[in-house]
């Protein structure tokens, strides 16, 4: 009995999923295949009627039919005279009163019908946009391809301009916001699925379960995770990210395993017995711990090579307590070095310009946010640069002054006491 | 003599036709109709049916593999039926009579055959498409030489 309901779902969705409106295709139709389309259209949804055991298959009609509509508004005048024994409008409404009756039969309210297929066409809504997304990352990581390649190349013979440089600061930019806007659209999709069914996972009837299931698949969630890690992970091998960008990305990979550690879970519960899934859901993981170990790497890359890019020769950090340690020893070595004062003073200016444009407003709220970094050990490195800043800092005229007096007043009172012996 | 010519006149009055005008015959779209094992067609809708033995005969120089053969035809305002089929080289233009379907003529248009040939209504002609080419199509004959589809309207 269960097996059948389970059939019945999946006999019930899957033509359903095939009535997507194609209006190019359309377009190309002769005045035969657009009624033959029609008809079977029309076809199809009057058997799923028959068929709908939940809100949400109903739901699922009721936009079958919006959608052929639309789809067929444009050759009304055709189906008006081309249909046997009723009009265009005539075949639709009587589909439309066709789920009433079934709805009303079930003990369906038109409220919940109207709901889900709203949320079902933010659905669909956001299907096109992750679609839209996913073009234009590809062309922009085939356009950050090409740009570093022209750098490399030119590179090597020093014609690099800084417009070029500029172009593909611009480029990772852009591409960097619309991997972000995919994978935010990725799971605002997930929310407005799960919103249709108005219980948790595991109280789902085993029919909605398989309609949820199938929803999902229709829009290739899983497929859709799976691209927005690997966008990530392939964003993250670029040389060319700066400490800002790595910071960035590191936030962006904060929020998505955040996100993927509700949904998963969830997931894993709707495809229990599809072994497939499953195995793909497998998959995901272990993207996303090869994302969370290449996240890793580049957050300590990206901080030392913030040093590095700047000439300052911290020694390699990858801890918290590394990062106290390497630049109190930075910092101690320069106090003690024994070079003249305005070298000296260059190398500060140069390591404190690094320090309050990246560390103070990027990577050590952003250690601090993920543990790596107690309030203490930013207490006690940031002293440390104080005390290298407060070293450069000359003695007051005021000191001097008080020096003078005091050894004026020791003077003065060796000679009294020298003229009373 | 006079009575005479009054008489031929008043008998020529009554023998002349009756027509009812304006009228229209056409079909909003084609059929397509397929042939059982003995060459019958049937549109359900019109109440329409003939024997296409005699055409695939002509056409195809068959008349013996017929069952499941299928024919596209269509109705123009006036009342001439245009059939063709898969492979046919020709359209051919009908009419009724009262033994059947009358060849009023027919003509050419795609000597490597036709694929898969739809008729439309484009009054004041029928539009024949096959695959991506089209014509324009009167019961004299093709009013456009081949066009893509769609550019033919």
């Amino acid at each position: 009995m269960k097996g059948l309901k389970i059939l019945s779902a999946l006999a019930f969705v899957a033509p359903l999923a095939l009535l997507m409106p194609s209006f190019a295709a359309s377009q190309e139709r002769s005045d035969f295949q657009t009624v033959k389309a029609f008809e079977a259209q029309t076809k199809t949804v009057a058997a799923s009627i028959d068929a709908v055991q939940t809100v949400q298959e109903c739901a699922d009609v009721a936009l079958a039919i919006d959608r052929i509509q639309e789809e067929f508004t444009p050759s009304k005048g055709l189906l008006d005279k081309a249909l046997y024994g009723e009009k265009f409008d005539e075949r639709l409404s009587r589909l439309r009163f066709q789920l009433k009756l079934a709805q009303d039969k079930l003990g369906i309210i038109e409220s919940q019908v109207t709901r889900i297929a709203e949320l079902e066409e933010q659905v669909r809504a956001l299907s096109g946009e992750v679609e839209r997304l996913s073009g234009e990352n590809l062309k922009l990581m085939g356009d950050v391809e090409r740009l570093s390649g022209n750098i490399r190349t030119l590179g090597e013979s020093n014609a690099v301009t800084g417009a070029l440089v500029d172009s593909l600061k611009m480029v990772i930019g852009q591409l960097q916001k619309g991997i972000k806007e995919r994978d935010q659209m990725i799971f605002a999709l997930v929310d407005s699925l799960f919103q249709q069914y108005a219980k948790p996972v595991d109280q789902l009837a085993d029919v909605e379960k398989r309609g949820l299931a199938l929803r999902m698949d229709r829009n290739n969630i899983v497929t859709g995770v799976k691209t927005s890690i690997e966008n990530n992970l392939k964003f993250l091998e670029r040389a060319e990210l700066k400490g800002s960008d790595l910071a960035a990305i590191l936030q962006e990979h904060q929020r998505f395993s955040s996100q993927w550690k509700g949904l998963g879970p969830k997931l894993a519960s709707l495809y229990l017995s599809n072994k497939q899934k499953a195995k793909e859901l497998a998959v995901v993981d272990t993207l996303l711990a090869a994302w969370s170990a290449k996240a890793r790497d580049a957050y300590w890359r990206g901080m030392n090579a913030a040093f590095s890019s700047k000439q300052i020769v911290v020694k390699p950090i990858a801890s918290g307590n590394e990062l106290v340690s390497n630049v109190t020893a930075y910092i101690n070595e320069r106090l003690t070095s024994e070079r003249p004062g305005d070298e000296k003073l260059k190398e500060f200016n140069r390591f404190d310009a690094l320090w309050q444009a990246e560390m103070t407003n990027g990577w050590l709220p952003l250690m601090e946010s993920r543990g790596d970094l107690s309030a203490d050990q930013r207490k006690l490195v940031e002293a440390k640069l104080q005390e290298w800043r407060e070293s450069f800092e000359g003695t007051s005229p005021l000191t001097y002054a008080i020096l003078f007096a005091v050894i004026v007043a020791i003077l003065a009172a060796l000679y009294v006491k020298m003229k009373k012996k | 003599m006079k009575a005479s010519i009054a008489l031929a006149l008043l008998l020529l009055a009554g023998c002349s036709t009756l027509t009812l005008a304006p009228s229209d015959f056409a079909w909003p779209i084609m059929s397509e109709l397929t042939a059982d094992k003995n060459g019958n067609v049937k549109e359900e809708r019109y109440h329409l049916s003939f024997n296409i033995k005699p055409l695939l005969f002509e056409e195809l120089k068959d008349s013996v593999n017929v069952a499941g053969k299928s024919l596209s035809v269509i109705r123009d305002r006036q009342g001439f039926y245009y059939v063709t089929g898969p492979k046919f080289k020709k359209v051919y233009i009908f009419q009724h009579t009262t033994d059947g379907l009358g060849l009023s003529t027919s003509y050419e248009v795609q000597p490597a055959g036709l694929s898969n040939p739809e008729f439309e209504q484009r009054p004041p002609n029928i539009r024949l498409r096959s695959g991506r080419d089209s014509w324009l199509l009167t019961r004299h004959g093709v009013t456009t030489p081949p066009a893509p589809s769609g550019g033919a309207k």
